[in-house]
């Protein structure tokens, strides 16, 4: 029996999930897209462990499905396994509540009740699940291989949409944590903040457009990681502020590269570059889109930083929030590899004709765009509903002037002072700039630079995209970073896991005699563990 | 009032960035045993390049490049209080705070960094890549010092700041702070030995290789305005802010004096060596320096 309950943070998520899948829906995969909105709806809408459970699944298993028209096998594999690793974790933690609990409703949930040992072992359980869904880094092995070889337009639903799961379930099932047992805490604090510096680092290093925008994914998943962890209310907002940000930058950022994919048939910065006048609108809409996401003011990326950043200086926690801001400020280069490497510099000499983009690549990426500048001028405007989800969780109201003022204990901003400010003086330099006697000749072409050296010969490689973050190996720490990888644990598991197996098996091929003597062997252990 | 207001501080930021800039140039030259230009020689450069008439422009973002910079500038300018006290001179600093400030800032280097990289040349892409990633550098140990201080605040906003200083600068009480603030500013501020390549005569710094006329004169300009908005937040973290505008000249130039000797006395560091360093020593001061507090 699936039980509902209609819940403002359920409507912020399938809201959100709603607005991802509609605008990405074609029609030869829309059956499997609409199954997996459903599973989402159940999960958003559940009101009892079971229901979550089985829209939890069903979101793994449409997704696989969605994933097996283009992925290798070996990445189906991962994914599968990553996925039915976490949803086990969580049936675990749903048999130790329901033991404690005598109910599978949500509702009825009361950690303070569980003892401490049940209490460390479901809110471990349920962050497996949550860590493999949000790719924090150790459980991100199934990510970047997902999103990579994902449809153009799925890696958009896996990085918008699924991801965001994990952060659901966290808000509703381990929130309420008792004050005095946040051990486990305190760990997810720092494992987002340290998710967040190292993805950021290893998106810089990709050549593949797809993974640098996977790690960068982790990295933001990160944040709200991070901002859950605190367990207060304006890091609640800082968390849905951000899970909201990431949704529109992501579904933006992927539509965008899916778009150049179906102009160039490219998918690496190597083989891409100068489209900026080819393609204007995309080119402006992508600088919307890492303005957003490199959380620089203006636009709606700022906000949830903003309040994250201030939620940590509430709490005090100076390292944490330097970590974070460490991470943020690194984020410039692979935005900036981003935009260069597909639209400034020279074009690739071997350039093949483009094609055109349909229409329906712009659509999500207006709207998008459209509300990355609406919550840039009106920063506070969601913050009513966030409060009311906060209220819904037991925290205080946040407090409220107007749209334009987003509030925090630690300071406040006016967004449309500074988006007016920034409109007005753009315009009077412009001006000023027009106005000036000199003209400004324009260049023949890209190749036009010599008068600031020699003259390139066609064939000469001048753009960098390739290039861009590789010097970044040479730095300590940043290739202590790079060199990491989860992949290698994963692989010796399995190859420790494959070893058992084949000696599982060899008991199958065991003769009689040898049956009866490995039973007469446990029955003997069990005799003597009984005395 | 506020326009007015707004008006006078720009006014301010320009008359005293590019004497900056011109004393920058002649105290370094003095170091180095040489004259140097006439104090005002920078402001006629940037005078004669508004007027020249041609410049080279590789289409829209190259043009709309060192406007967004200057933009960065200017809204820097305009956000960040002059003077700790009172009404005047504090343009649009209460719609904002310190966080805003710091991102700000980034605002710049993004419209530098899509200009430069609209243009074909690939050098200027490397010397924008180098910029970015000495940036990264820079920024670890200056937030460590911006969140000692707005922690002892208790508040992002400026008003508290200087509030909390009213009694003892920060310089004073938080002295391993300021000094890791203090490494990351000289970079900030484009000094050795976290100096990007850049030959002020001819390119206005790295990255810019292909601005000329007055696309280079607008980031000439922008850069005085900058520096000086960057003085600016230094005395009002640590220096208590500025009681007048005797005193905002007194600290702003001591600080730009401290950052132009030591710049003046130091080889570069390569980029990477740059990371490294910023990334220990200056690091290691803030970290220890936020255990203090």
């Amino acid at each position: 029996m699936l039980h509902f309950e209609a819940t403002l943070l359920g409507h912020l998520f399938f809201g959100l999930s709603l607005l991802v899948i509609v605008a990405l829906l074609r029609k030869n995969d829309g059956l499997w897209h609409l199954l997996l909105l459903g599973s989402l709806g159940i999960i958003f809408y559940a009101s009892s462990l079971v229901t979550l459970f089985i829209g939890w699944e069903m979101m793994g298993w449409s997704g696989y499905f969605i994933l097996s028209k283009t992925a290798r096998v070996s990445t189906l594999q991962r994914y599968i396994l990553f996925n039915l690793g976490g949803a086990f974790a969580l049936l675990g933690a749903i048999a130790l509540l329901f033991s404690f609990m005598g109910s599978m409703m949500l509702c009825d949930i009361d950690l303070t009740l569980l003892p401490v040992w049940a209490l460390h072992s479901v809110s471990a359980l349920v962050l497996i699940a949550v860590f493999v869904k949000s790719g924090i880094i150790g459980a991100h092995d199934w990510v970047v291989d997902s999103y990579q070889e994902a449809s153009p337009l799925f890696s958009a639903v896996l990085s918008a949409i699924l991801s965001k799961a994990g952060i659901y379930l966290f808000i509703v099932l381990l929130l309420k944590q008792p004050h005095d047992e946040r051990v486990l805490f305190e760990l997810m604090a720092w494992l987002g903040a340290i998710t967040s510096v190292v993805a950021t680092f290893k998106a810089i290093s990709q050549d593949e457009i797809k993974r640098l925008l996977a790690y960068s994914s982790i990295a933001q998943l990160g944040y709200i990681i991070t901002a859950l962890s605190l367990m207060q209310a304006y890091a609640l907002e800082a968390a849905l502020y951000h899970t909201v940000i990431h949704t529109l930058v992501k579904l933006l950022l992927f539509v965008n590269v899916a778009a150049i994919m179906a102009i160039t048939g490219k998918e690496r910065f190597s083989e891409l570059g100068g489209l900026l006048y080819r393609v204007p609108l995309l080119f402006v809409l992508l600088v919307i889109g890492i303005i957003a996401l490199a959380g620089m003011p203006l636009l709606g990326g700022f906000n949830g930083k903003f309040l994250l950043y201030t939620a940590l200086l509430e709490e005090k926690r100076a390292l944490l929030l330097a970590t974070v801001m460490f991470s943020s400020a690194s984020a410039f280069l692979y935005c900036y590899k981003l935009v260069y490497g597909i639209y400034l510099g020279q074009r690739p000499h071997d350039e093949s004709p483009l094609h055109v983009s349909p229409k329906s690549y712009y659509i999500p990426q207006l709207l998008s765009a459209a509300l990355l500048i609406l919550l840039g001028f009106l920063p506070a405007l969601p913050t009513p509903l966030f409060s009311a989800i906060g209220v819904e969780a037991g925290f205080s109201a946040l407090e409220f002037t107007k749209p334009s003022i987003l509030n925090s204990p630690f300071g406040s901003f006016n967004g449309a002072v500074l988006m007016s400010a920034f409109g007005v003086v753009f315009v009077l330099i412009l001006g000023l700039l027009q106005r000036v006697h000199s003209k400004a000749k324009a260049a023949q072409n890209a190749q036009d630079i010599s008068y600031c050296g020699e003259v390139p010969k066609a064939g000469v490689n001048l753009h960098f995209g390739y290039g861009m973050g590789h010097e970044l190996g040479r730095i300590g720490f940043i290739a202590f970073i790079l060199r990491r990888q989860s992949r290698r644990f994963w692989d010796y598991l399995n190859l420790i896991v494959g070893d058992l197996s084949i000696l599982l098996r060899s008991l199958y091929a065991l003769g009689t005699q040898h049956i009866l003597l490995l039973s007469l062997l446990g029955f003997t252990l069990l005799l003597l563990g009984g005395l | 009032m506020v326009l007015i207001d707004c008006f006078l501080m720009l006014l301010l930021a320009y008359g005293f960035g590019f004497l900056y800039y011109g004393l920058y140039r002649n105290l370094s030259a003095r170091v180095h045993g040489r004259f140097g230009p006439s104090l005002a020689q920078s402001f006629f450069d940037s005078v004669k390049l508004f007027v020249k008439e041609q410049s080279t422009t590789f289409g829209w973002m190259f043009y709309a490049g060192p406007i967004i910079m200057a933009t960065g500038a200017v809204l820097n300018v305009l956000f960040i209080p002059f003077i700790n006290h009172g009404d005047s001179l504090q343009g649009l600093s209460s719609s904002a705070n310190l966080i805003v400030v710091l991102y700000l800032m980034v605002l710049g280097p993004l419209g530098n960094a899509l200009g430069v990289g609209s243009n074909g040349n690939p050098f200027g892409v490397m010397g924008i890549t180098r910029g970015l990633t000495r940036l990264i550098a820079l920024e670890l140990p200056f937030y460590l010092a911006v969140i000692g201080v707005m922690i002892d605040a208790g508040s992002a906003d400026f008003s508290a700041i200087f509030e909390a200083q009213s009694q003892e600068m920060n310089l004073l009480k938080h002295p391993l702070l300021f000094m890791a603030a203090f490494i990351s500013f000289l970079g900030f501020m484009g000094k050795s030995p976290f100096d990007v390549v850049g030959a002020p005569q001819e390119v206005y710094s790295g990255p810019a290789t292909e601005f000329s006329g007055k696309f280079f004169a607008l980031l000439l300009s922008q850069s005085a305005m900058f520096s000086f908005a960057k003085l600016l937040l230094m005395v009002n973290l640590f220096l208590g802010g500025a009681d007048d505008l005797g005193d905002l000249v007194l600290k702003t130039f001591v600080l730009f004096v401290a950052a132009t000797f030591i710049g003046s006395v130091y080889a570069r560091f390569s980029t990477i060596q740059s990371v490294e360093f910023l990334m220990r020593i200056p690091t290691l001061l803030g970290i220890v320096g936020l255990a203090l507090l």
